[in-house]
């Protein structure tokens, strides 16, 4: 079975027959209205025939209708149509008048209207049998022309026109509204479930529905359940993962650091400075599968978005960072002042540890790397750096899990920015990558959305 | 010095003692909280080095304790999660420093460092930095054998400084540690002592780092450095 629009079917329905039925109702009615009238005019009729019928006389025993031409004029004229009269025997024989039809075959004592055409003309014709006394009986026959009749006929249909076909429009703008009004449910319905965040796995709400559709809800709602408990399970243990991989991580990293520090062959101190390496590698990709995992959507519960100051981020970052930048003989600099938001603290933490980390990591020694946060349109965080920078082309694609610019130095996993991107996109925020205004380098920037109200799933 | 590591890990636990034991402190281990406990009860300790995830007593419980037992031993929480709320708790139990395992050598002896000397400065009144020493009691410096000469200020400046090694201090928070009640100094005045205090610092290879748009950084002694 074909899939159809429930709109369609219903408004499909209703209008359809709704629109017959008009049109059948209309046909008759007009009908009625043209009998009522040829009634009214037939009866009409009758004056001309009963006035014409007094002036027929017996002369010689005949019948002969003696019709002075002032009667003829008064009773034979009409404003619209001709009127046509003929007094025949009963033998056939035409006994006066100026129209010639023939007798119908069954006639009685009552007078017969009927249809039929005179001179090229349709013509209304009425007969009436008479007995006249001492003449024995006659035939009287009167007709007009059709004009009257057509023209009240036109207007009838004029009449009945107009309010028929604004009775029509009006049942098709009701029938429409009224089919609107009963699917509104389900649109808003529809709405609000195309509006949702991907990370809103919360129930649809049931009350809402119509009946008939709260099943559909629920059976969603259930489909979500079920979709939320295995994201949850899925978050849980990658968490696990990564907790239970830190500590062995650690204690591994320490023993290497420590062996390092001994007196060794430049073999033995290569191979320990691989292992060294592999391992802090290692551990900071268990780190950031963690806070990638923290990013998902279900992970985060809404209230954990309080109000902070970037300010306050960047200096608790910069106890971290400034040493690690002196190792590495980069000029980390601040140009930081109270900046506002609501956010996820750990997670407003680890984007800007990403940052400050991605431009350390790609900068050379010598190099600087600065960190600035302010409010313009909304509150916004910088991490600039004049190191090797990201051409154009890659600019969309460092942002993909996993991808790292071919040939690049710094040994990153290639999940900084896919994490960067992931946090902006929780809290509303644009990530835009650059080219710093001086040229050189790379200057990625995070614009948080002006008002509090973003999405807190 | 006396060091208690509280850690279940061994490779890790083994590594931190051998880490620690080469500057010459006394390193004690234990596996677990309770141990931990009993340690703390027989012995007096200068740093305690507490993993969180113990089996059985977690760290936060051990913490608890201790504090309950009116210890005041610095205390320097590891763990493997890094939640905000279990750095909150841990802060507001009475944790010194925290660490989000795994993390470089270096950085856990530089916060061993320092959390060893404020416990040791809330003993004594002793700040030192390579041949840099300051009587806080007596209010004498000395690099080396010679007296240095600082004005009111500096010292301020200085002993802020000292007491603080290896940490980044942000210019506001220099600004209020020196000023007085009645009097508020600029940040350019800052500046004129720290360019005053680096001249004087020259001698002894004393390094105070400008940290650009923040503040300012005394780096540790290199001899410290192991």
């Amino acid at each position: 079975m074909r899939t159809r629009s429930l709109r369609r079917l219903l408004l499909g329905w209703l209008l359809i027959p709704l629109l017959v039925l008009l049109a059948l109702g209309s046909v008759g009615t007009f009908f009625m209205a043209r009998n009522a009238a040829n009634d009214a005019y037939d009866k009409e009729l009758l004056d001309p025939m009963l006035a014409l019928a007094q002036y027929i006389r017996v002369i010689h025993g005949k019948p002969v209708l003696d019709l002075p031409a002032s009667a003829q004029n008064l009773l034979l004229v009409d404003a619209y149509d001709n009127i046509y009269y003929q007094l025949i025997a009963a033998d056939g024989t035409r006994l006066g008048g100026n129209l010639y039809l023939p007798i119908p075959a069954q006639i009685n004592d009552k007078p017969l209207f009927y249809n039929t055409a005179f001179r090229g003309r349709n013509i209304r014709a009425a007969t009436l049998k008479m007995h006249v006394n001492g003449g024995g009986s006659v035939y009287l026959q009167v007709a007009e022309t059709l004009d009257k009749r057509d023209h009240h006929l036109v207007g009838i249909l004029a009449e009945m026109l107009a309010p028929a076909v604004i009775i029509a429009l009006a049942a098709v703008l009701l029938v429409w509204f009224g089919v609107r009004r009963g699917l509104a449910p389900l649109q808003s319905l529809q709405k609000e479930i195309a509006a949702r965040s991907h990370r809103d796995l919360r129930p649809v709400p049931e009350h809402h529905a119509p009946d008939e559709v709260r099943p559909v809800v629920a059976s969603l709602n259930a489909l979500l359940a079920r979709l939320n408990d295995s994201m949850n399970g899925q978050q849980r243990f990658l968490a696990n993962a990564a907790h239970q991989l830190r500590t062995p991580l650690s204690g591994l990293q320490t023993q290497v650091e420590l062996a390092l520090r001994g007196t060794m062959t430049a073999e033995l101190r290569a191979t320990l400075t691989q292992l060294l390496d592999a391992t802090v590698r290692t551990a900071h990709l268990a780190n950031q599968l963690l806070t990638l995992a923290r990013a998902e959507p279900g992970a985060m519960s809404p209230d954990a978005m309080q109000p902070l100051d970037l300010h306050k981020v960047v200096e608790d970052a910069a106890q971290e960072w400034v040493p690690r930048a002196m190792v590495r003989q980069i000029d980390l600099g601040f140009d930081i002042e109270t900046t506002l938001l609501i956010g996820e603290p750990l997670l407003i933490r680890e984007l800007l540890a990403n940052l400050i980390d991605n431009a350390l990591r790609y900068t050379p020694a010598g190099g600087s790397v600065t960190v600035r946060c302010r409010t313009a349109d909304g509150p916004v965080l910088e991490v600039e750096d004049n190191g090797i920078g990201i051409p154009e082309s890659q600019r969309e694609k460092v942002l993909e899990r996993f991808h790292r610019v071919e040939g690049s130095p710094g040994g990153g996993c290639g999940l900084g920015l896919a994490i960067v991107q992931e946090i902006a996109r929780i809290h509303g925020a644009a990530l835009e990558i650059t080219a710093p205004p001086a040229g050189r380098g790379t200057l990625v920037r995070i614009s948080f959305p002006q008002s509090n109200t973003f999405s807190n799933t | 010095m006396r060091i208690l590591i509280v850690e279940d890990d061994e490779l890790l636990a083994a590594g931190l003692a051998i880490s620690l034991a080469l500057p010459g402190y006394a390193v004690d281990r234990a596996v677990s909280g309770e141990k931990a406990l009993l340690s703390l009860g027989t012995e007096n300790y200068d740093l305690v080095v507490l993993d969180i995830g113990l089996p059985g007593l977690d760290g936060f419980a051990v913490l608890r304790k201790l504090r309950e037992r009116g210890l005041t031993v610095p205390v320097l929480i590891l763990t493997a999660r890094d939640a905000v709320a279990d750095r909150v708790s841990g802060l507001d139990l009475g944790a010194d420093d925290y660490m989000v395992k795994p993390f470089a050598l270096g950085e856990f002896e530089a916060r061993v460092r320092a959390l060893l000397r404020r416990g040791h400065h809330a003993q004594s009144a002793k700040l030192s930095c390579g041949r840099l020493t300051m009587d806080t009691l007596a209010h004498r410096a000395w690099l080396g054998d010679t007296q240095l000469g600082l004005t009111a200020r500096e010292w301020g400046v200085l002993e802020y400084l000292l007491m603080r090694q290896g940490q980044v201090l942000s210019k506001d928070k220099i600004m209020q540690a020196v000023c007085n009640w009645d009097e508020e100094i600029s940040a350019n005045a800052v500046e004129v002592y720290m360019s005053r205090l680096r001249a004087k610092l020259e001698p002894a290879d004393i390094k105070i780092r400008t940290v650009r748009g923040f503040g300012y950084l005394l780096e540790e002694a290199k001899s410290a450095h192991s």
